[in-house]
């Protein structure tokens, strides 16, 4: 007798649940998950005979099923018995490609670059993402053995141009120094040790500024985004301060800077990893603003046509709030402050979107190269422009990265 | 269509259940499941109906021929055709980009692959219709004269997808008649739920962890990770092949048809013979009895049986070389075995036995992973340099504690030891406590086998590309 009310209940069960989702009401959109739910697929021959349109019901049947969010909360539960919880989430094992593949601001700005970087080139030495106090960190892998080429090509640089051009290095560290556990880097501190070797040996040029000890100090600002792969306004800012020390400028109090600030940023580690903990805690991105006099004109090759831009892009948001700097990367940008004569030119990587608009309160121009969207030569811009100041402004995965100096070499011949 | 998706238990299966139950007569209920089970399989791919319905008609006939012109010699052109058109089929379907690799390769020539897409269940499929026709030869059944019984036995689909192998001779008079039991219909239910479970609780995270330690062997951090990589392979594989085994079992018992086991606690194994009689029974048993014994057995030609049984073995799994190789891994194991002296036997505990034999499995399973030659000389490499890898580092660790709970469940499940308990302490014709509880425990695991595959972005099935 009970065997017969049981295999009723079974199937009564599987009926109910067929039933109400035959019946119930249909959402279009997840507001939870931030994505569209999918539709009832177009039946016709067609796509059921090579199985395309079943799939979709496949997809469909899943997406509105019957208390699907309750479901998918007991199945989080259930996920989190499973062993005992652990302070470092290990998140992506393999080379990871940050850097060039978000051309940031490309959806923002209608100057688009000319040519996007192959993303297999533009490779990081990253081993893995580490989820560690609800922080996003990067482990650096690399040694120094592609330094000594940079190293030999800056000094040529230096050499072509002698008292003419000064040449600054600003090497940036990525920050996993400051935040990985002990259990991680078992207190090796590779990046430190990268930027020590270019200090040491980088002696072609007029000057490489260390900002590891300044930021290390700062650590525990807000100097680094949680959720993306970029330092913020403020490690900028720092790093800004240590530029000035080494060169004799006076750095701008940053009390003296307006501030503005975007909130409910979730960057690239986030869309890498889809981290519950990185979305339950968003970045916000904090810009100090120079001046408001400040103008700025886009181009996408050298002599080609200027297109209007601005230092900051206010309305930038979600996933593009980074862009808030300078409207992304683009091939070349030059700022305006009307304050002199002095002119500098800094050939950068995305990190430096944040840094390069507190240099326009020193020079009354600022030009900006974003290495791997320029085609054409430096050499004769700098001499054509009177350039007096160059500055290679790189994180460290970027510096050490071969096709980094390829692209470069491609500039200077 | 997979068991183990929202569609099949909150669509397909009270549908089938519905349409089967409410006739009684067996000719509806027969046309009934054959029509379902067509269905079913024409979710996946529907064009590949086409093949299966193909194969069962050749077959049906091949029966019919073979029946008619008995003790004839012309019979055996229903044998000779058998063969060659369900080998055929196979050939085509699934190793042809195979040949024409081996082809060029041996013979420096240049042909392109066809490139077919391979037909959901075709390896099950042409072994069933294989072993009818065989069996019908031997005499050991009558032929089917009616259509709709045949192409229920090859379609049924608690089996057609991914097994057992179900041959004819063992589902004969339950496809002529087939009773209600309650008590049957409840166990299927259990052994529905328990596969439900272990697929999508067990194997699929098994199998997320496994991806993610195996796929770059050649820049693995550690050693550890690569062999709790293999480790979690070899728990998917078994859980993910049970499970399913599980379930079309259980099925089989809600529709009155009873199939045999065709998993035994294969991780328990004292020998690698042992091993073959656990696991995938119903593959390693239709080797044995079709291929093996009559080509003489263990009586003559040992050497040369054991490695075409086993190469066979391995080739079925997958068109590519490292299958090959670990047929014939299990063959030259099986060959030592037969070699070992008695008294050895005799002597070492069954718990060294145990793993040993354990290890030898799990080594079989880094072959068996690798279709690429390459990435598995870089496991097998990194799996011993213990020079320039250090053995274990903060992410094996950290991936070992977070899952250290159901990492301790999976591994009692590869042993009897719920199963026994359940047969002590939850099996009673009288007390109600005992079957609320084995109820709520039923309840409990589809409960979380259901919402586990909600929203889930991981669910492979393994054996699915055979």
């Amino acid at each position: 007798m009970r065997y017969k009310v049981k295999n009723i209940v079974f199937v009564a069960t599987l009926l109910c649940g067929l039933i109400i989702f035959l019946i119930s009401p249909k959402d279009e959109f997840s507001e939870i998950e931030n994505r569209r739910l999918a539709l009832f697929p177009t039946i016709s021959i067609n796509s059921i005979m090579h199985g395309k349109a079943l799939n979709e019901i496949d997809s469909y049947v899943n997406d509105h099923f019957i208390a699907r969010l309750h479901f998918k909360k007991i199945a989080n539960f259930i996920a989190g018995l499973k062993g005992i919880e652990q302070d470092i989430g290990i998140v992506s094992r393999n080379p990871v490609n940050i850097a060039a593949a978000v051309p940031m601001g490309h959806s923002q700005s209608t100057n688009q670059p000319n040519s996007s970087p192959n993303s297999e080139q533009a490779f990081q030495n990253i081993e893995s993402i580490i989820i560690y106090n609800d922080r996003a960190i990067q482990l650096f892998g690399g040694g120094t053995k592609n330094l000594k080429k940079y190293n030999e090509f800056l000094a040529a640089i230096k050499e072509k141009f002698g008292k003419n051009n000064k040449v600054y290095l600003l090497p940036i560290p990525i920050g996993g120094d400051y935040y990985l556990p002990y259990a991680v880097n078992k207190g090796k501190l590779k990046e430190r040790s990268n930027i020590e070797y270019i200090v040491e040996n980088f002696t072609g040029i007029d000057k490489v500024i260390n900002v590891y000890n300044s930021l290390k100090e700062h650590s525990g600002e807000y100097i680094y985004f949680n959720t993306d792969h970029h330092w913020t306004g403020l490690g900028a800012y720092y790093a800004y301060v240590e530029f000035c020390n080494n060169i004799g400028l006076n750095p701008m109090p940053i009390t003296s800077l307006e501030k503005g600030q975007i909130h409910g940023f979730l960057g690239t580690l986030y869309a890498k990893t889809l981290s519950t903990k990185l979305k339950q805690n968003p970045d916000y991105v904090d810009y100090y603003k120079v001046s408001n006099a400040l103008t700025m004109k886009t181009y996408d090759s050298i002599g080609g046509k200027a297109n209007a831009g601005k230092v900051y892009y206010e309305s930038a948001k979600a996933g593009g709030s980074y862009g808030v700097f300078l409207g992304g990367d683009k091939p070349l940008v030059i700022i305006k402050s009307g304050l002199n004569e002095k002119k500098i030119l800094v050939i950068k990587d995305s990190y430096g979107n944040a840094f390069v608009p507190y240099l326009a309160a020193h020079y009354g121009e600022v030009h900006v190269v974003d290495y791997r969207y320029l085609n054409g030569d430096l050499t004769s811009y700098i001499t054509k422009n009177e350039i007096r100041e160059t500055l290679f402004l790189h994180n460290l995965y970027v510096l050490n990265n071969p096709y980094t100096l390829s692209r470069e070499m491609g500039m200077f011949k | 269509m997979v068991f183990s998706s929202l569609i099949f238990i909150f669509g397909f299966l009270p549908i089938t259940l519905i349409a089967y139950y409410t006739t009684n007569s067996y000719l509806i209920r027969n046309a009934v499941l054959a029509i379902l089970s067509l269905i079913f399989y024409a979710w996946g791919e529907p064009i590949w109906v086409t093949l299966l319905i193909l194969s069962s008609l050749v077959d049906y006939c091949n029966g019919l021929f073979i029946e008619h012109f008995r003790e004839k010699k012309i019979a055996k052109l229903g044998l000779y055709c058998t063969l060659v058109v369900n080998l055929g089929l196979l050939a085509t379907f699934k190793y042809s980009d195979f040949i024409v690799e081996n082809f060029n390769a041996i013979f420096s020539t240049n042909f392109s692959k066809p490139g077919f897409m391979l037909p959901i269940g075709i390896s099950f499929y042409t072994f069933q219709t294989i072993s009818y026709t065989l069996d019908v030869w031997s005499g050991q059944v009558k032929a089917q004269k009616s259509y709709l019984k045949f192409i229920l036995f090859v379609s049924l689909f608690s089996q057609l997808v991914a097994g057992p192998i179900v041959r004819y001779v063992d589902i004969e008079k339950e496809i002529q008649s087939r009773k209600y039991i309650p008590s049957v219909f409840s166990d299927g239910i259990d052994r529905f739920v328990i596969g439900l479970f272990k697929k999508v609780c067990i194997a699929n995270v098994a199998g997320e962890l496994a991806a993610k330690f195996l796929d770059a062997p050649g820049e693995s951090q550690t050693i550890s990770q690569l062999w709790f990589g293999i480790l979690m392979f070899s728990l998917q594989i078994y859980f993910d092949f049970s499970g399913y085994s599980d379930m079309a079992i259980g099925l089989g018992k809600m529709f009155g048809f009873t199939f045999y086991e065709n998993f035994n606690y294969p991780y328990i194994s004292k020998s690698i013979s042992d091993f073959w009689r656990r696991w995938h029974i119903s593959l390693g048993s239709f080797f044995r009895d079709y291929v093996y014994i009559p080509l003489g057995g263990n009586r003559n030609r040992l050497v040369l049986n054991l490695a075409v049984v086993w190469s066979l073995t391995g080739l079925w799994h997958g068109a590519s070389w490292n299958f090959i190789l670990w047929g014939l891994y299990f063959g030259v194991l099986i060959y030592i075995e037969r070699k070992i002296p008695l008294f050895i036997i005799t002597i070492v505990p069954t718990s060294v036995k145990i793993i040993i034999t354990l290890l030898l499995i799990i080594f079989g399973w880094a072959i068996f992973y690798y279709d690429d030659l390459n990435k598995l000389s870089m496991f097998l490499i990194g799996a011993v340099d213990f020079k320039n890898k250090e053995f274990i580092n903060y992410e094996v660790e950290g991936v070992v504690l977070a899952n250290i709970y159901w990492l301790i469940i999976t591994l009692l499940m590869c042993t009897p030891v719920f199963n026994r308990f359940k047969s002590r302490y939850l099996v009673s014709e009288t007390n109600v406590l005992v079957y609320a509880t084995h109820s709520i425990i039923i309840i409990t695991m589809f409960v979380i086998s259901v919402s586990l595959l909600v929203g889930s972005t991981y669910n492979p099935f393994l054996y699915f590309r055979f």
